[in-house]
């Protein structure tokens, strides 16, 4: 539970970070799919949810690669941005439910 | 002004202000304690360095500094936690001054033993204490070091066993064997006997005499659960682990306060050595591991297995139905003895017996489907890649289709937790009516074919993920674009392909049969393979752009 916590905080963090402009696209990319792929025990629902939001990215990701560039491309940005905003809204959705949990095995 | 600075100096320098300073560091033992880490190393060096008026001072120090090792969570090697606790408490402390000053800078020495030998056994599993200097005890050495022993005090069993005065224990043991009386934290001479590092060599000896005796009660149980072969297996004394389990009437599914038994002690420290023994005693008793022996598959991929799920796992070639239910009357009527030991053991224990079936393989698209992720109780059971690619390799297409696997959970946390991932994995399957193939399974999916790295492991139970490789911040695009077989293929969808196992036949596989979408971004098109999950992207100009 703490693991997926840690987990799920790593995204928002990223997603936040990507906000901020402090890290490229790419590395945004890539880095919430190694921590979404190391979630266990998450509901599945939310899981296809978040892949297929971030599938979405990928794909700006991977024209803009091809382009030999690391941030989207001018078409995609608004698109990605909007994935961004609703992974970082999936993501607190998330971490509410893992604190909800918490807390109930906490009074329990 | 000079006056007043002078002043100044004379007053802060003088006598009175020193003795307050000595008095503030006395109060604390040191200085400057404010961060642990500090303390700990603070510690360290007045160990090394102090000389000591009495014993019982260093002994203290040598107290605090092992406490202070548990703050930080660096004493992972010792016993169970209550142990930690007794060991370290004050009366343990003063006992082992009164009993003995060395036995206290012993008990230091096995701690950083322990800690040596632990590390050791990363690097070189199933590494046998006899290499890390352990002698033998029909050695001239040791009878002189009997020899040596002119101790006239008047000792407890259990005292000369911690001691390790040798002639002390035989003596006594000799006159009054009473081999059962327990210490106050219900550790019996037994449990001493296994827990003591300093000479092993005096561990087997003592074992073996404490065995010899009649009426000797092996499965005692100290106050955290433990028996001597959960220590033995904990500390990976592999020696006494073989005396114990040669002893009739040892019962190795006995559970400690943490529901721990002495396998699952053994995976958790990796002590291969122990587990293969402890499981070839499992296997003769009451599981049938021979069922694995016959098959062809590597048994140490087995112990991998079962060591990534933590789980007893058996596998034999069977060919029955696919659903768990029916998976589990078939083993009833092909192996009826197996199966009711298995029941009245998960009945006696009230431990939950889970078993799984593994899906067929019926082609290279399903090589990967092999594992134990695939089964109806998801969320118990894992398996790497590694063990898949074992399971696979080592068998026939025949054996391959004909795989069973059945996982007995035989520890772990309390029931409770244990049935309540039982109901998870089965939350998905409508009552009243057997679930059918591949219902219950949670999307847990592996990708279908190639092979994955492994890179590394998180959580709370550590156990397996699949994480993709990640390129360096500075390396987006570590391939260059290529062209195989005729299809264009963009540098990060070679990059995706080798992060995920999938080779260039896969992926034309998926275009050829997959269906085709309009992607998320203009001119992009998703090409979706269902069977094999593989997403493939490709561009307007029908280059490969990525792949999932």
């Amino acid at each position: 539970m703490n693991g997926n916590l840690n987990l799920i905080t790593l995204i928002g963090n990223l997603l936040c970070s990507y906000q901020r402009g402090s890290i490229p696209f790419h590395r945004l990319v890539s880095e919430i799919k190694v921590a979404f792929d190391s979630l266990q025990d998450m509901d599945n629902e939310w899981k296809k949810e978040f892949d297929e939001i971030w599938f979405g990215l990928e794909e700006v990701n991977a024209l803009a690669l091809d382009e030999g560039e690391i941030e989207p491309l001018s078409g995609d940005k608004t698109f990605a941005n909007y994935n961004v905003t609703k992974l970082l809204n999936l993501t607190r959705k998330a971490k509410d439910a893992i604190d909800k949990e918490m807390a109930f095995y906490e009074e329990v | 002004m000079r006056l007043i600075f002078a002043i100044f100096i004379l007053l802060f320098s003088s006598p009175v202000w020193a003795e307050a300073a000595d008095d503030f560091k006395k109060k604390d033992g040191i200085a400057g304690t404010i961060n642990p880490k500090q303390r700990l190393y603070s510690l360290e060096r007045r160990l090394n360095s102090k000389r000591y008026d009495s014993p019982e001072e260093r002994c203290l120090d040598f107290k605090a500094y092992f406490e202070q090792q548990r703050k930080l969570g660096y004493d992972d090697c010792t016993p169970r936690g209550k142990e930690v606790h007794f060991e370290f408490s004050e009366e343990a402390c003063r006992y082992r001054v009164e009993v003995s000053y060395a036995g206290c800078v012993e008990y230091a020495r096995f701690r950083w033993r322990c800690s040596q030998l632990k590390a050791e056994n990363q690097q070189q599993p199933g590494l046998d204490l006899s290499q890390v200097g352990i002698n033998d005890p029909e050695s001239d050495a040791f009878k002189d070091s009997l020899r040596e022993e002119e101790d006239e005090e008047e000792y407890t069993l259990i005292e000369a066993i911690s001691a390790q005065l040798t002639r002390q224990v035989r003596l006594l043991l000799d006159d009054d064997p009473d081999v059962n009386t327990p210490d106050n934290a219900g550790n019996a001479p037994l449990h001493w006997a296994t827990f003591m590092w300093v000479s092993e060599r005096n561990s087997y000896v003592y074992v073996d005499w404490l065995l010899a005796i009649q009426g000797i009660e092996v499965n005692s149980q100290n106050w955290a659960g433990t028996t001597a072969l959960h220590q033995a297996a904990e500390l990976n004394r592999v020696g006494v682990v073989d005396r114990l389990l040669k002893y009739p009437g040892i019962d190795a599914r006995l559970l400690n306060d943490e529901s721990e038994t002495a396998l699952s002690l053994a995976f958790k420290h990796n002590h291969d050595a122990t587990i293969q023994r402890l499981l070839h005693h499992f296997g003769d008793r009451y599981f049938g591991w021979d069922n694995l022996e016959e098959s062809k598959l590597l048994w140490d991929w087995a112990s991998r297995l079962l060591h990534q799920s933590g789980k007893l796992v058996l596998f034999a070639e069977d060919t029955l139905t696919q659903t768990l239910q029916q998976s589990w009357n078939g083993w009833r009527k092909h192996f009826p003895e197996r199966t009711r030991e298995l029941e009245d053991f998960a009945k006696a224990t009230g431990r939950v017996v889970a078993f799984t079936v593994s899906k067929a393989v019926d082609g290279t698209g399903y090589a990967a489907r092999l594992t134990l992720g695939d089964s109806l109780t998801d969320g118990i059971i894992e398996c790497a890649e590694n063990t898949c690619q074992a399971i696979y390799e080592n068998t026939t297409p025949e054996q391959r289709k004909a795989l069973l696997s059945i996982s007995v959970v035989i520890a772990g946390g309390p029931v409770g937790k244990i049935a309540s991932r039982g109901a998870r994995a089965f939350r998905k399957v409508p009552k009243g009516r057997m679930p059918k193939m591949g219902e219950g399974i949670v999307d847990h999916y592996n990708p279908p074919v190639g092979r994955r790295h492994k890179i590394g492991k998180t959580g709370k139970d550590k156990s397996p993920h699949r994480p993709q490789h990640v390129n360096n911040p500075y390396q987006p695009v570590q391939n260059i674009p290529t062209r195989i077989n005729g299809r264009d293929f963009s540098g990060h969808a070679l990059d995706q392909m080798r992060n995920r196992g999938l080779t260039p036949s896969v992926v034309e596989n998926a275009i050829q049969i997959g269906n085709h979408y309009s992607g998320n971004r203009p001119g992009t098109t998703l090409i979706n393979d269902a069977i094999n999950n593989v997403k493939v992207v490709i561009n307007q100009n029908g280059k490969i752009i990525t792949v999932e």
